[in-house]
């Protein structure tokens, strides 16, 4: 078995790796000693992976084990230590309506994490509802209830409404840096 | 530091641009959310996501998995075989 193909595959998985462990932790710093953590054990491990299937799926399940494991309490107390939320770039749709990161990144984090992380893993990474059904070690239909429970409770959080106002909109005003696009030279 | 890694505007509107807006539109829509609250909800995951995988990956991990590769090998050949399936 060679360890450097495998070594390469890790490397290939941490962006999603740190961006999985970022939604779940709530921080930029704590979730690379959750990546830390979970590389160590990938690594250790790399005998149990089971070749032909999802080295991600398999990754996510590690990191979410070390996390509610080790890390969930200090999460809580460490959270948004290093301005993650602050951190505001404009979410612009197409005409309908838009919404500020940091404001949703604040709401995100007020979900309960069992809702955070399954929302993450179907609707932002790509993972489908059967892999967030094993790595979560549940029923596929208890992950689509926890989605959709999960959307519910981020659209009341940012004050979308439940049915199109007046209007037909569900707009939510962005933040005053955010609201005239991206200013020059920002991402410069 | 990681601050500055992961502020990335730039490819922002291509995040925002994802195939699963519709089917999740769909679902909320069954369960009483409006399609824009929807489309909203589902852009913002797309780029909170998009944002952080973009960002830059501390050399410190590249250097973990040479470290380990590295111990491996030296331990490899001071035991010999051992190969398990």
């Amino acid at each position: 078995m060679s360890q450097t193909s495998f070594k390469d595959d890790l490397v290939a998985q941490i962006p999603g790796l740190r961006a999985f462990a970022v939604s779940l932790c709530g921080s930029v710093t704590l979730a690379d000693d959750l990546v830390q953590e979970a590389l160590l054990r990938a690594w250790g491990n790399s005998d149990k992976f089971q070749r032909g299937t999802s080295l991600r799926a398999w990754l996510f399940t590690i990191l979410r084990n070390v996390y509610y494991s080790q890390y969930r309490k200090r999460a809580r107390e460490l959270q948004d230590s290093d301005g993650f939320f602050a951190r505001g770039i404009a979410v612009v749709g197409d005409q309908e309506s838009h919404l500020d990161l940091a404001d949703f990144r604040i709401a995100l984090a007020k979900l309960p994490a069992e809702q955070r992380e399954v929302l993450t893993m179907v609707g932002a990474s790509g993972l489908s509802y059967e892999e967030a059904a094993v790595i979560c070690g549940v029923e596929i239909g208890t992950i689509k209830s926890r989605v959709s429970r999960a959307r519910t409770k981020l659209s009341e959080l940012m004050g979308l409404d439940r049915r199109p106002n007046a209007s037909g909109r569900a707009t939510l005003a962005v933040s005053p840096s955010g609201a005239t696009g991206d200013p020059a030279g920002r991402g410069k | 530091m990681a601050s500055k890694e992961l502020h990335d505007p730039e490819g922002k509107q291509a995040a925002a641009k994802g195939p699963t807006a519709a089917e999740k539109a769909r679902v909320g829509a069954a369960r009483g959310l409006d399609s824009r609250s929807q489309e909203a909800i589902g852009r913002a995951l797309k780029v909170h996501y998009d944002d952080l995988v973009r960002a830059a990956v501390p050399d410190k991990f590249m250097e973990l998995l040479d470290r380990l590769e590295a111990t491996e090998q030296s331990g490899n050949s001071q035991s010999g075989a051992d190969e398990s399936d």
